[in-house]
């Protein structure tokens, strides 16, 4: 599910006092089964860059292809939105059939398929999220769970078997557990489906545990682009940019700072803690003064 | 330090007598002093929002009683006094906002009190230079960032010259800049006007920042404490379905692995500081 | 999309109708529209144009925001007055086949046209030169006196400023609907009427909801800050009458005093 985007701008409501720049010369490349997260501040162009590759937005300039189609050629618009899906932030708010079969039935229904297949890949999609399409089907949308409901918003999308899936916060205003459920759903349909992914999030714990690579962006720009440990280890860049790391990753840089034998890239937990543990060992057997910051200094 | 805020016994019961009942709290007993900032946490469906409602007489007690600055919040003839002293944001920043500026949403609250007018022109102003957006004074909340407008409605309720201001899971929809201006506000306000605070979050890193954690696990309060205490429990933390502040997680697993570090460790610096000793 | 939008178009401004307060703007508008409706003679016609350009000059409004509140309503005026000209009996003047245009028909549907443009003209003037809160403001206070009658004046002044606040955050929430389901492979542009019109239950019914919701919440929100109904509240925004309303409100009435005799005459 390659994606192109080559040298984007858009300007919102131009030719208006209200005129705003909200990309500018954007390039972006995708490739397929990639899980790229898309990380900057609020007001960054994120959010708008995810709708041109939807083709919900057609930019002010530049060419974006996505999965070989045009997106400047409005036939191929409705083609392209059938392959991509969009997943915005509290999805459950486009909930609005009275069952939640047909709800996600909704996008199927929507490209035309015959009823058996329409029926067919709504027991997918909501199997694909952890619900029992028997049990689940039948009811009210409305009747759920906040984190149900957004799972069958998330299956809505899924049905539609879109071949490059975008989150824009995924987890949003879930509490830690609800935030686990969805993750893992998202981590097992690239694990499994090799689906091509693309996360939009402030949440760099997360950025961090799921993407491969990371493009940051700022002020409608991308101004990072690499792998994630690559984007990760510039930490004074993102402090810059005003944006965090993730808690683990600072820790190690400081550690680093300070003389300790360690690579500064961890991202997890876990990996800190190995780390950490393993690097400790070599000090205590005397090879490194763990107290010593590198180039010298009171001993 | 006097109670602000107690409860005794506190009992909800949602949907009573009907098959559908649920006990959303179950005989709960804390006690928040004058000056406290208490962090209120724990997993979707334990009670905490349904208890912070009961401190502002949103919802009265099935079974137990709630005492605002020592008025039962059952007393219906001194209802509006306990929604005086102890003011409430919510979680939705737009669905609190009810004027069509800034400075008339601040009004809000004092014209209800019956404020003169003269009076609620210095309460806006006031209000507004505590939270940082006096000179957003005529605009319309639409154009607001989501931390403006939490900051905007904390305002309409510092109007009204409350003694403890209720978080409901405020920060829960807003990105992180929004997140650290509301709880820079809010820190600031306790620690300088002596504001009490109760911080409803499911956040655990805004939890740290408190004097005192409560954690809630189905309607039950589990565990009360500094942050240090509670932190110190990771395996109950974990069993309540509660995120670990990340260096807190990595103090437990290194313990675990020999490491001699103290209980509740939450901050990158402490972490550095403790590991190069 | 709905940050450029004035609701009510509403044209800010310091002319000295702009600064006058809304409640008399509003009775003036009242009183100047039922008078139309009592004139029946050139004079009187032209008193009430004279008022109106007054009015306008004051305002400081570019005319061409006049006319665009006119224009829609061209159509029916057109209509109005070639209906009047032919169905009204008289004096004939002119023949169209079987249509017989007489001069009384003339005059009664030209009256009838510019009693039209003075209405609307006047109307906008009010929209044009106060704020929509301005406006609730005015009719609360109006409104008062009828209260102990059992007019919630209050409690709807105050569901017109929620509405009005709200407004844009609606908009601003169909639009994010609409792309979702857009995402979704939802088509709102093509097909007949029908079919767009069934096309919008996927975008009606989650705002409905939404809308549902954020009542409730903004209700517990308005009793959390006290909260109780009109009774025992005071205002921050107070109105205040000076010498500008004393004279405008001097002016009409000497004007529909004028009217009132030339229509006795």
């Amino acid at each position: 599910m390659p994606v192109t985007v080559s040298r984007v701008s858009h300007v919102y409501l131009e030719n208006t006092p209200f005129e705003a720049r909200a990309l500018s010369d954007v390039d972006l490349e995708v490739a397929d089964g990639e899980f790229v997260g898309i990380i900057g501040p609020t007001g960054s162009g994120k959010s708008t860059l995810i709708q041109v590759i939807d083709g919900l937005i057609r930019p002010t300039s530049g060419r974006v292809v996505v999965d070989g189609l045009d997106l400047s050629i409005k036939a191929n618009l409705r083609e392209v939105r059938r392959r991509v899906g969009l997943i915005f932030q509290y999805p459950e708010h486009q909930l609005f059939e009275e069952t939640v079969a047909a709800d996600v039935a909704f996008g199927p229904r929507n490209l035309g398929l015959a009823e058996g297949e329409v029926a067919e890949r709504v027991d997918e999609a909501l199997r694909l999220v952890g619900l029992d399409p028997e049990e689940i089907g039948p009811r009210s949308p409305f009747a759920l769970s906040g984190g149900q409901m957004r799972r069958v918003a998330i299956a809505g999308v899924l049905a539609m078997r879109p071949r490059l899936l975008i989150l824009d916060e995924p987890a949003a205003g879930l509490d830690p557990r609800g935030r686990e459920e969805i993750l893992g759903y998202v981590r097992r349909l690239h694990r499994t489906l090799r689906q091509t992914v693309i996360l939009v999030s402030h949440h760099m714990e997360d950025v961090a545990r799921l993407a491969d690579r990371v493009v940051v962006m700022h002020g409608g720009r991308v101004v990072m682009d690499g792998p994630t440990k690559d984007v990760f280890a510039a930490g004074d860049r993102l402090r810059a940019l005003g944006l965090r790391l993730p808690a683990v990753t600072e820790l190690m840089q400081r550690l680093k700072e300070r003389g300790w034998p360690v690579a500064a890239d961890a991202l997890t937990v876990e990996e800190a803690a190995r780390r950490i543990i393993e690097a400790a060992g070599r000090l205590d057997r005397g090879s490194v003064d763990r107290r010593a910051p590198t180039g010298g200094g009171a001993r | 330090m006097a109670a602000l805020i107690s409860s005794e016994g506190l009992g909800h019961l949602y949907n009573q007598g009907q098959p559908s009942e649920v006990a959303a709290l179950v005989d709960v007993n804390v006690v928040i002093e004058a000056g406290e900032f208490v962090a209120v946490v724990g997993p979707n469906g334990s009670g905490k929002s349904t208890l912070a409602k009961h401190f502002n007489a949103l919802l009265l007690p099935t079974t137990g009683r709630v005492l605002v600055g020592g008025i039962d919040t059952r007393d219906q003839a001194r209802l509006w006094e306990v929604r005086r002293l102890a003011g409430m944001v919510f979680q939705n920043p737009d669905n609190q906002i009810v004027a069509t500026t800034v400075e008339e949403d601040v009004a809000f609250g004092p014209e209800n009190l019956g404020v003169p007018p003269a009076e609620i022109e210095e309460r806006i102003e006031q209000a507004l230079r505590w939270v940082g957006m006096l000179e957003h004074r005529r605009r319309a909340p639409h154009l607001l960032s989501g931390g403006q407008k939490q900051r905007v409605a904390i305002a309409g309720v510092l109007a009204m010259r409350p003694r403890c201001l209720i978080l409901d899971e405020a920060t829960a929809m807003l990105d992180p800049s929004g997140r650290d201006e509301v709880m820079g506000t809010v820190k600031r306000l306790n620690r300088e006007e002596g504001l009490t605070v109760i911080h409803i979050t499911h956040f655990m890193d805004e939890a740290a920042a408190a004097d005192r954690i409560l954690v809630m696990d189905r309607g039950r309060v589990r565990l009360s404490g500094s942050p240090r205490e509670v932190f110190s429990r990771p395996a109950e933390l974990r069993e309540v379905g509660l995120d670990l502040p990340p260096m807190t997680d990595l103090a437990d697993r290194l313990t675990r692995a020999g490491f001699d570090l103290p209980s509740g460790v939450t901050s990158v610096e402490e972490m550095v500081d403790l590991l190069c000793r | 999309m709905s940050r450029g939008l004035t609701v009510g178009q509403y044209l800010p401004g310091r002319s000295v109708i702009h600064r006058l307060d809304p409640r008399t703007k509003i009775l003036i508008t009242t009183v100047y529209v039922l008078i139309l409706f009592a004139i029946n003679s050139v004079w009187g016609y032209a008193a009430a144009v004279v008022f109106a350009l007054l009015a306008l000059t004051l305002s400081a409004i570019p005319l061409r925001y006049l006319a665009d509140g006119i224009r829609p309503m061209l159509v029916l005026i057109v209509l109005t007055m070639v209906l009047n000209v032919f169905l009204t009996p008289g004096a004939p003047i002119w023949r169209l086949g079987r249509l017989v245009a007489t001069r009384e028909g003339l005059i009664t549907g030209g009256f009838l046209a510019v009693r039209l443009i003075l209405l609307i003209a006047v109307t906008s003037l009010l929209t044009l030169t106060t704020s929509p809160v301005a406006l609730t403001d005015g009719l609360e206070r109006l409104l008062k006196p009828f209260v102990p009658l059992g007019l919630p004046a209050h409690e709807l002044a105050m569901m017109m400023t929620i509405a009005l606040r709200f407004i844009p955050t609606l908009l601003e929430e169909a639009e994010k609907i609409m792309k979702a389901q857009m995402a979704r492979g939802a088509d709102f542009e093509s097909g007949n009427l029908i079919r767009r019109t069934k096309a919008l239950i996927p975008l009606l019914v989650p705002l409905f909801i939404s809308s549902f919701r954020r009542a409730d919440e903004l209700a517990m929100a308005m009793e959390a800050r006290g909260y109780h109904g009109g009774a025992g509240r005071t205002r921050y925004r107070q109105l205040r009458v000076g010498p500008a309303d004393y004279l405008a409100v001097s002016v009409t009435t000497v004007f529909v005093a004028g009217l009132i005799y030339l229509r006795l005459r």
